[in-house]
């Protein structure tokens, strides 16, 4: 039964140089430790740098049960050929010692001489944010780009007589409620400098604009013009903020001083609703939304003022817009209605190119870009806040369960 | 693809009978003969010596190893029949390439030999590569074999 045929051999790509930013999510495959049982340790550190990997986008992250190696022996080395025969390219080991837990990361191609080394002192930090930083430094590695590892994501929590804001670790890690009070808290932004939550609270019955500091604690109102005072949205330097005020009649967008709330600019004045101000990364336009040709559409206007135009004509119902920090592009993803869902979609506003980044999977609404770029928050209506790819591919993974809104992703970590 | 899988006669026959996994095979997976004399994955086998293909790169491929104590080594690397499977299935290289290469010592049973390809089928595996070893004398292997007498 065996017959003997002409075999085109295949040759493997071993030794090529792999441009992760050119393939697709997925495609680089990283070895990463394993978890041990009984080590408490080494548990956390092989689940908090899989999570890690898995959501960053350009790694596809091996599954240890295929692996080959003789771990215990390797120790901090690598036996080529072992990592070669799971299909691994990139392999990251570890020591853990009283004082110091050791990185090391190895591009199989290159045999066992490691192309990264970190070590981080054990003192003063936790093994979760000890991985983090190591997850950052792997993804600066082979992107160029730095990592969102060790960020915080912001939203509201939605409770059954009231809602708060709530911090976490961008991992669903740690969460925390931000505002300490027993009335409806919404719509928070994170300062630039990630030190600060603006957001909006009715704890003295009219929706005001309050900022606190981000880690809790008593805010300060710093807008409570009678009306809407919501959308907080920071501009890039944190020294201004633009926001919805409805003092003048229909709610309308506006700047105002970050410091003491007065107001700079009105920047619409129009009989239709505009709101959900976004700032761009640059600080040059702002991305609202305004029903002034009908239906909820998103507009764009200079942050200096002038004419707005509309940016979206997919469907009926666009809103939440939120600017991509990629620098030199000039992308936005916002909430769309899809026949009778809600989903994410990101525009590019100079291509004109549309991504889904949900479909089929409930309603998803108020998206947030990782501080890089690469990721997007967002909730999904009754079960919680998810992070998704920024390039569609993959499926979204939930990181926060509960009924959520108003999502906002922090700045990057600072190492 | 027929077999006869014995008379029924009620004998308990506690061997795996390969004849399905043979049907099966036959239909889903490629299958090739290599010879490979420069093979090393360190374990210690004879190969049946039989001309076939030789191939060009042979270092480096994922061997699949059994010897005649019907130990089995996937890249060298001792592994148990119970966890083949999994180390397969969850093989990237198995997942991105499809193929393995199987390398049997002679004297094993023709069953031992299909059940590593039946695992390896169900995990995903499309070509097996069998290696062997060069032989150039298949004459005298046939008129040995005919009068019953193997080495």
């Amino acid at each position: 039964m065996l017959v003997a045929g002409h075999a085109a051999p295949t040759h493997a790509d071993d030794g090529v140089v792999i441009d992760v930013n050119a393939q697709k999510k997925g495609s680089y495959p990283l070895a990463l430790p394993a978890a041990p049982e009984g080590d408490q340790v080494a548990r956390e550190i092989a689940q908090v740098s899989q999570f890690d990997m898995t959501v960053a986008g350009p790694f596809k992250v091996l599954d240890p049960a295929s692996f080959l190696a003789d771990l215990k022996k390797e120790g901090l080395e690598i036996e080529p050929q072992k990592w070669k025969d799971v299909g691994a390219l990139g392999v990251v080991k570890y020591r853990v010692t009283a004082t110091h837990i050791e990185f090391r990361l190895y591009e199989v191609s290159k045999g066992n001489t490691a192309v990264l080394t970190k070590m981080y002192p054990r003192s003063g930090t936790t093994t979760r944010a000890i991985v983090h930083r190591w997850a950052n430094e792997v993804f600066k590695y082979y992107t160029g780009e730095p990592g969102f590892f060790g960020s915080k994501i912001t939203f509201t929590a939605k409770g059954k007589k009231s809602s708060a804001i709530y911090a976490m670790d961008f991992d669903g890690n740690g969460a925390y409620a931000v505002s300490n009070n027993s009335s409806t808290n919404i719509l928070p932004a994170f300062s630039p400098s990630g030190g600060q939550i603006a957001y909006t609270s009715f704890m003295r019955n009219n929706p005001d604009l309050y900022i606190g500091p981000a880690g809790g604690g008593r805010p300060k109102k710093i807008s409570g013009h009678p009306g809407m005072n919501t959308g907080a949205a920071w501009s890039p330097d944190g020294t201004k903020i633009a926001l919805t005020l409805s003092k003048d009649g229909s709610p309308d967008i506006y700047i105002i001083n970050a410091g003491d709330g007065s107001v700079i600019k009105r920047l619409t004045n129009d009989k239709a609703i505009d709101t959900s101000p976004a700032w761009s990364p640059d600080g040059g336009s702002i991305a609202f939304v305004s029903d002034r040709n009908g239906g909820p559409q998103i507009f764009v206007t200079s942050a200096g003022g002038g004419a707005a135009r509309q940016v979206s004509f997919n469907g009926t119902y666009n809103t939440t817009p939120t600017w991509s920090p990629k620098p030199g592009k000039k992308i936005l993803a916002y909430t769309t209605r899809d026949g009778g869902h809600y989903d994410i979609v990101t525009l590019d506003l100079d291509t004109k190119a549309m991504t889904r980044i949900t479909q089929n999977e409930g309603n998803n609404e108020e998206p947030a870009f990782s501080p890089n770029g690469r990721a997007i928050a967002f909730a999904r209506a009754g079960q919680g806040v998810f992070i998704a790819n920024a390039d569609g591919t993959g499926k979204a993974v939930k990181v926060w369960s509960g009924s959520a809104t108003g999502v906002d992703w922090g700045p990057a970590p600072k190492d | 693809m027929a077999m006869s899988s014995g008379g029924g006669d009620g004998d308990l026959n506690a061997e795996i009978n390969v004849t399905p996994l043979v049907d099966v095979m036959l239909v889903l997976l490629i299958i090739f003969m290599i010879t490979a004399p420069m093979m090393n994955t360190g374990v210690d086998l004879d190969l049946p010596q039989v001309s076939a293909k030789n191939i060009e790169d042979p270092e480096g491929k994922l061997v699949l190893s059994i010897d005649k104590g019907n130990r089995i080594f996937l890249g060298g690397t001792q592994v148990t029949w119970q966890d083949l499977k999994v180390k397969l299935e969850a093989n990237e290289r198995v997942k991105k390439e499809s193929e393995l290469y199987i390398e049997a010592d002679t004297a094993l049973p023709y069953g031992v030999v299909i059940t590593a390809m039946a695992v390896a089928k169900n995990a995903g595996v499309a070509k097996v590569m069998m290696l062997t070893e060069a032989e150039d004398n298949l004459g005298a292997k046939l008129t040995e074999l005919d009068q019953n007498k193997p080495k």
